[in-house]
């Protein structure tokens, strides 16, 4: 296992490098603020926005390239040839995702809770608590990698499969919004929602269990088709 | 005519039962039926297309046959394709590992996926082949990466070797150094061996039986000293410049230029001289001894005039 983990983790160095960047980067403007004396409360709010669409981009390019990558560039071919069961070559790509998200919600975690909650510019019960739910943002997660996983286990190519994850959970997550606010008065209902924090709490909830239902699905698609297909 | 010793197993090594591969409705593997003892080396020759490199793939449990039963070592393909690729050293035609890996780390990557991985016959062999542990895959020449794939599988000691082409595009040296190195440790663990390749010189090298793949169909199936002492080309003159209707049995190819009627005949006996002989139109009959080569393209030029 450690080196199908140390393969994966070189498989994906580049899209590491560059999503820990993207990451890292606002909450380091923010540090450099604070330093500068030209902080406000703002400010944590965009990088903490900034950081967790990095995040799930990076998750999204993981799950692409889980499987397409190496198809791509045949060096899966190598790999079925060894005596490593696809069961375990699975295992090892998602306990390489886990441990890469778990850095990044720890980062999260710290953020919302040390730098936001406390923050002076924050209300408790204000539409800023919004941002402090972090369940949507790890329902994202999941849905992107359970949904890359499903169209990397078919593709070639890696950005179609990271894209179409992503694309999966823009449509879901529009279409969501949609059917849960009216049309008409659109922008005035969905302040309503925000600030009704009973409503919203609903909203996250049933987000969060179609988001993960999903990723189940297809997560188990994308493994039937690794695993239980050989080619025909 | 093999170099290589008898291993001591028996039963076969590989059984391909009525075995068919259809990719859409075309066949690539054709009823296949085929058994290679433990410890002999089979060479497999076939044209390109011929289902060579389908047929490897299945044994190792990497395509579904479409029908039949593929067994390795004792073992399903379908269901222990695992256990089959721990036992089995596989050389391919293309050397697909990843290329930012460096020597050492392919290396260490492969020992992981074996249990019964030797570091003395690795370290040896890379020595050996000069292979530097530092160097990265992509730096190498096409005669390093053949030697490494070769390396790679022998070092976790298979039962069982399939070489699927591994030399092509090979300069004579590293051929030669490749084969040196296959002998070799054929020689001293007595593995089964399955080479499939166009090259037939290295086939009567290497190889003790052969078979003769042609359109997923396996033409002919023999010890080669067997093959070659029972397979012969007869040169006959026909009176009429036509051949006659009633053909012997066993005639695996037949040509006739002018008045010359040249005809390949399997399971030869003297009986078949007679035979022909006697036949209506024919006269001054001649035996001709014909090498590997011949024999095999006669087995093809005939099976494609059949169909």
């Amino acid at each position: 296992m450690k080196w199908l983990l140390w393969r994966e983790y070189r498989l994906n160095r580049l899209i590491l490098i560059a999503g820990g960047a993207f990451f890292v980067l606002p909450y380091a403007i923010v540090g450099f603020t604070v330093l500068t004396g030209s902080y406000q409360m703002t400010y944590v709010t965009r990088a903490w926005l900034a950081s967790t669409y990095a995040a799930q981009l990076l998750i999204a390019l993981l799950a692409g390239n889980a499987i397409a990558g190496e198809r791509a560039d045949r060096s899966a071919e190598f790999i079925a040839y060894l005596p490593l069961s696809r069961r375990r070559i699975v295992a090892s790509k998602v306990l390489f995702a886990l441990l890469v998200f778990t850095p990044v919600w720890c980062v999260t975690r710290v953020v919302i809770d040390n730098a936001y909650l406390p923050a002076p510019g924050y209300v408790s019960g204000s539409p800023a608590h919004v941002l402090s739910d972090l369940r949507p943002f790890l329902a994202n997660v999941v849905l992107l990698y359970g949904a890359g996983w499903l169209f990397t286990s078919r593709l070639s190519s890696a950005t179609a499969a990271s894209v179409l994850g992503l694309v999966v959970v823009i449509l879901l997550h529009v279409g969501y919004v949609f059917v849960l606010i009216p049309q008409k008065n659109f922008f005035e209902e969905f302040i309503r929602l925000l600030n009704d924090q009973e409503r919203f709490g609903d909203a996250v909830f049933w987000y969060t269990m179609i988001c993960i239902s999903l990723a189940v699905i297809s997560f188990s698609i994308g493994t039937w088709n690794y695993v239980g297909h050989r080619r025909s | 005519m093999s170099l290589l010793p008898q291993s001591n197993g028996t039963g076969p090594a590989i059984e391909l039962d009525g075995v068919f591969k259809l990719f859409g409705n075309s066949p690539a593997v054709d009823g296949l039926s085929l058994s290679v003892e433990h410890g002999s080396t089979f060479g497999l020759i076939g044209p390109n297309g011929a289902g060579k490199s389908t047929t490897i793939k299945m044994l190792m449990g990497l395509l579904a046959p479409t029908s039949g039963s593929v067994r390795v070592l004792g073992h399903d393909a379908g269901t222990e394709a695992t256990q089959i690729r721990q036992k089995v050293g596989y050389v391919p035609e293309l050397h697909l590992m990843d290329r930012w890996m460096r020597v050492k780390e392919v290396v260490g990557f492969c020992r992981s996926a074996f249990s019964t991985w030797n570091d003395d016959t690795c370290r040896e062999m890379l020595d050996r082949y000069e292979l530097p542990d530092d160097k990265k895959v992509k730096q190498l020449s096409k005669g390093m990466l053949v030697k490494l794939s070769l390396v790679l599988a022998i070092s976790h000691e298979p039962e069982m070797l399939i070489l699927d082409e591994p030399m092509s595009g090979l300069d004579p040296l590293a051929r030669e150094e490749f084969l040196d190195g296959v002998l070799q440790t054929v020689c001293d663990k007595g593995q089964t061996v399955l080479l499939s390749t166009h090259s037939l010189g290295d086939i009567q090298r290497m190889a003790d039986t052969v078979g003769f793949l042609y359109g997923g169909r396996l033409l002919a199936h023999s010890n080669i000293d067997d093959l070659l002492a029972s397979t012969k080309r007869v040169r006959a003159t026909l009176t009429n410049g036509s051949p006659p209707e009633n053909l012997p049995t066993g005639v695996v190819w037949q040509q006739v230029e002018g008045r010359e009627w040249l005809l390949t005949v399997a399971d030869f006996t003297p009986e078949t001289v007679q035979k022909i002989g006697d036949l209506q139109g024919v006269e001054n009959v001649d035996v001709i001894d014909i090498g590997l080569e011949d024999l095999f393209k006669d087995f093809v030029k005939g099976q494609r005039s059949n169909s």
